[in-house]
């Protein structure tokens, strides 16, 4: 009996062990369960103080303070990932979007917690994934196309499913939350509001990855109407509650030969006013997923590009066109009724030693208004040369010209050259890089048909040395030394800056800390005043507080004392500000 | 006989006399008019009074516009139908009437293939001069009320904001001019505005993690100034832009009337800002510009 619970007692223990050993086998084929990733808390202190206070000359131009926080681990258990992207701030300080710096404003609302959850500042996203499937929750930036949907933060839920060659994806969510109009008295200010608006998308193709990519995107994004109480109808007055629909159809390709191409053709249909009445004499509804009013329009784009890569070299050409009414909620930015082509290459030639890199378009704008077309040529050319270990030499060209047609317009054309060589050379304790830039500008503005010419002739030169000990490898410095001039005509107005900086950094590897700080001097004489001058000093430490853990800090002095360009009245001559400017940041590691 | 033929004419005279003494039109349309046809019915646009003088006669009345469209020719390129024209009421005294009463936009038969095209990809007018006309209609007898079509011309302007032509798009700057002098230009609004304009120059930082778009939608610019009289601007930024990791900014070029009102622009909430464009300022940058998003060795990309 002994003998027999022994023998179990082997056995189990053996089985344990295989089992055990299996798993430590498995375990160091593919790790079941990992961390990647970062978390951290940045803060960032401002302020500034003038001397005198009144009447008010400089602006703070940074929020008094800024706290963001950032929680970024990718949770891995087998083919299952779980990418949270976190990355938020309690505060509020939208210019670009509503409320437009408004929130400011002396009683003006308190973001609730939706406008805290949709704020375009704010990343609350989670990207669980298994295989071939991913479900998108929380904020996202979703890129379909160039001429669908790209750059706007959404909040809201949605997939993205890969099996075999077919695409599927779908997302849902908020990318604009709403505000109510307010106005303010003291001090005069008004702002318009903002309806809360909606984009659902979806795709579906087929995709080979790195090969080829089909597909067709549908994006419909829609204003509640309902969702601003009183809009504003006077001077300035509430934009309207509007809807947008796009339908596009991509095609992307690369082959082993090195050919590479993309085509996609959209149509928008857009509808400015929701509320407008309707129907549409001139456009159909386009069920179900728009219905048109008198405020609709419907438009069409279209870009191409392909090219052929080399070892070597590289060349591509692309074009462009969006109609007059083209319009995506997706993109909201771009600029339609407008057609571009370029022409782009890059090459090396003498021995491998000399790159260049150039391209030329020209792009035409108000393209369906065929007398008023607006003309603009774009030309760089950037030629880099190595000619031996110590020596290389960089030349830059880029030109270009905007016009618009007839007798009564404005021409811009500008030219710009640069030249930067550079020198090392070494000796037995030292090397030494000098660096010299030398750029030259010339920018005219022609206003018809009084000719009335403004012209800018600008010359930039920047000599810079960084030395390099070899005995004292912690240590790293630079100095540099600018000058800019610019002559404006025909109101004369002569602009000088010269500006000297050093820096110096040393690292002390047993602490794993380094310190490193800038000296910074600036003059600034604008004719016929007296000259600014500026000093701006920064001192900072990265340190390795363990393997996971960093802590990186800078601060940020800024002294600027004014000529008389600001007299009158008399009490700003030689008016300053002082900025201080405070960078902290708390960094950790997941994983190894 | 010649004696009652002259008693005939004196009493039509009279008729037509008091007819035009009953209603006054009168038709204000701004400069320029509204940019999409569907903004015709604020009141900003311009407005129609119909003035009715009916002494002794309190009951209301019933009419219709009749809106002819004429380009810079003279030619009439829309006509509405009568048959289909909405009817008001009117009553003793003035009634105001939005534009897109008088424009009946739903009713016009527009006779230009090209302007049809126009609209229906646009919202727009082609940019042109125009005149709009309108009679008022008896809705009963469709008689007109108006002794005269009541003529406005227009202006039509169709503005195209400025493109942002230096720093471009996905560049990155030297640091060590950076720090001191940042030079930013674009082209002008077209057309010209005859009334002046502003350009408001915005500058945001894109902070680590953040995306470009997300920077111009959330943070505080970083440089916020107006500029008047040229499309053209030297920042001094007096900023340390010689970190370890690079730095990233969003700028653009919002373009406003002398009141500060945006000029119109495709998404209303966008307040007139053209297309914005992203540059990076690094002070370790690769010579040979092989790809210009990856010109900083440091850990920013643009």
């Amino acid at each position: 009996m002994k003998k027999q619970m022994q023998y179990l007692s082997i056995k189990r223990g053996a089985a344990v062990l295989f089992l055990l050993q299996a798993l430590f086998v498995n375990g160091q084929e593919t790790p079941k369960f990992s961390i990647t990733g970062n978390m951290g808390v940045s803060y960032e202190g401002y302020s500034v103080t003038t001397n005198p206070t009144t009447p008010s000359f400089f602006t703070p131009r940074k929020p008094t303070t800024l706290i963001r926080f950032t929680f970024q681990p990718v949770i891995s258990f087998g083919e299952f990932k779980l990418p949270f992207n976190f990355n938020f701030t309690p505060l509020r300080n939208n210019f670009g979007s509503p409320p437009y710096g408004f929130g400011n404003l002396p009683g003006f609302p308190k973001q609730n917690f939706k406008q805290w959850l949709t704020n375009p500042i704010n990343t609350l996203g989670l990207n669980p994934s298994y295989k071939w499937a991913q479900i998108q929750l929380g904020t996202q930036f979703i890129k379909y196309s160039d001429l669908s949907t790209g750059d706007l933060a959404i909040f809201g839920y949605g997939f993205s499913l890969k099996p075999g060659k077919i695409r599927l994806k779908y997302f849902s969510g908020v990318s604009q939350q709403s505000y109510q109009p307010f106005v303010s008295l003291v001090p005069p200010a008004t702002f318009v509001g903002a309806y809360k608006r909606t984009v659902t998308m979806g795709q579906i193709g087929f995709e080979q990855e790195g090969k080829y990519f089909a597909g067709f995107n549908l994006v419909k994004s829609h204003d509640d109407a309902g969702s601003i109480t009183a809009p504003l109808t006077g001077i300035p007055s509430t934009p309207k509650p509007a809807e947008n629909f796009v339908l596009s159809f991509v095609t992307r390709f690369n082959t082993e030969k090195g050919w590479y191409g993309l085509t996609e053709i959209g149509t928008t249909i857009s509808t400015r006013d929701i509320t407008a009445p309707g129907p549409n004499p001139l456009l159909k509804n386009f069920k179900p997923y728009i219905s048109t009013n008198l405020s609709s329009f419907r438009d069409h784009a279209a870009q191409i590009g392909f090219g052929k890569k080399g070892k070597q070299w590289d060349i591509g050409v692309s074009t462009k066109w969006l109609g007059a009414g083209y319009y995506t909620m997706g993109y909201s930015f771009v600029q339609n009724d407008r057609l571009d082509y370029t022409l782009n290459t890059r090459f090396n030639t003498w021995k491998k030693k000399m790159n260049v890199v150039a391209s030329i378009g020209e792009r035409f704008g108000n393209w369906s208004n065929v007398s008023g077309r607006t003309k603009q040529l774009i030309a760089n050319t950037n030629i880099y040369t190595q000619f031996n270990e110590h020596f290389s030499l960089n030349a830059n060209y880029n030109n270009f010209g905007f016009q618009t047609p007839g007798l009564t317009g404005i021409k811009n054309v500008g030219n710009d050259l640069g030249i930067n060589p550079a020198y090392n050379w070494n000796s037995s304790t030292m090397s030494n890089l000098l660096s010299l830039t030398y750029n030259w500008s010339k920018y005219d503005e022609t206003v018809f048909p009084a000719n009335t010419l403004t012209s800018n002739n600008s010359q930039t030169a920047l000599l810079m040395y960084v030395p390099t000990f070899f005995d004292k490898p912690n240590i790293s410095t630079d100095f540099s030394a600018m000058y800019f001039k610019n002559i404006s005509r025909p109101i004369m107005t002569n602009l000088k800056i010269y500006t000297f900086s050093s820096s110096l950094g040393y690292h002390f590897p047993k602490q794993r800390l380094k310190l490193k700080g800038q000296l910074q001097y600036n003059i600034t004489t604008i004719n016929p005043f007296t000259s600014s001058k500026n000093v701006m000093a920064t001192m900072g430490a990265d340190w390795n507080l363990s393997e996971k853990l960093s802590w990186n800090t800078s601060m940020t002095a800024n002294l600027f004392k004014y000529g008389n360009e600001l007299a009158p009245p008399a009490t700003l001559d030689g008016a300053r500000y002082m900025e201080s400017m405070l960078k902290t940041a708390l960094l950790y590691k997941f994983g190894n | 006989m010649n004696k009652i033929y002259f008693f005939i004419l004196i009493v039509i005279c009279l008729n037509n006399h008091s007819a035009s003494a009953q209603l006054a039109v009168t038709l204000n349309i701004s400069y320029p008019a509204p940019t999409y046809l569907s903004e015709w019915n604020n009141s900003r646009s311009g407005i129609v009074t119909v003035i009715l003088n009916s002494a002794g006669q309190q009951e209301a009345t019933l009419i219709k516009f009749r809106t002819q469209l004429q380009n810079s020719n003279g030619d009439i390129i829309a006509t509405s139908n009568d048959g289909t024209a909405r009817v008001y009421t009117i009553r003793s005294g003035a009634t105001s009437f939005t534009l897109d009463k008088a424009l009946q936009l739903e009713n016009l038969q527009f006779v230009d293939g090209g302007i049809i095209n126009r609209i229906q990809t646009s919202g727009k007018l082609p940019a042109d001069n125009y005149t709009l006309c309108i009679e008022l209609l008896s809705s009963v007898s469709g008689i007109s009320l108006t002794k005269l079509p009541v003529c406005r011309p227009f202006v039509q302007i169709n503005y195209q904001l400025p493109y942002l032509l230096s720093p471009t798009d996905k560049v990155w700057l030297d640091a060590n001019v950076a720090q001191s002098l940042i030079t930013f230009r674009w082209s002008s609004l077209v057309p010209i505005s005859r009334e002046g304009i502003l350009y408001h120059l915005q500058v945001w930082e894109i902070l680590p993690g953040q995306e470009p778009m997300q920077a111009l939608r959330g943070n505080q610019p970083i440089l916020d100034t107006q500029i008047r009289g040229t499309t053209q601007y030297f920042w001094r930024p007096q900023l340390n832009l010689k970190d370890d990791s690079g730095h990233l900014f969003i700028w653009t070029v919002q373009t406003l009337d002398l009141k500060g009102i945006p000029v119109p622009s495709t998404d209303e909430n966008n307040q007139g800002r053209s297309e914005p464009r992203v540059f990076g300022v690094c002070d370790q940058l690769k010579q040979d510009k092989a790809d210009p998003g990856e010109d900083c060795s440091k850990e920013r990309k643009l």
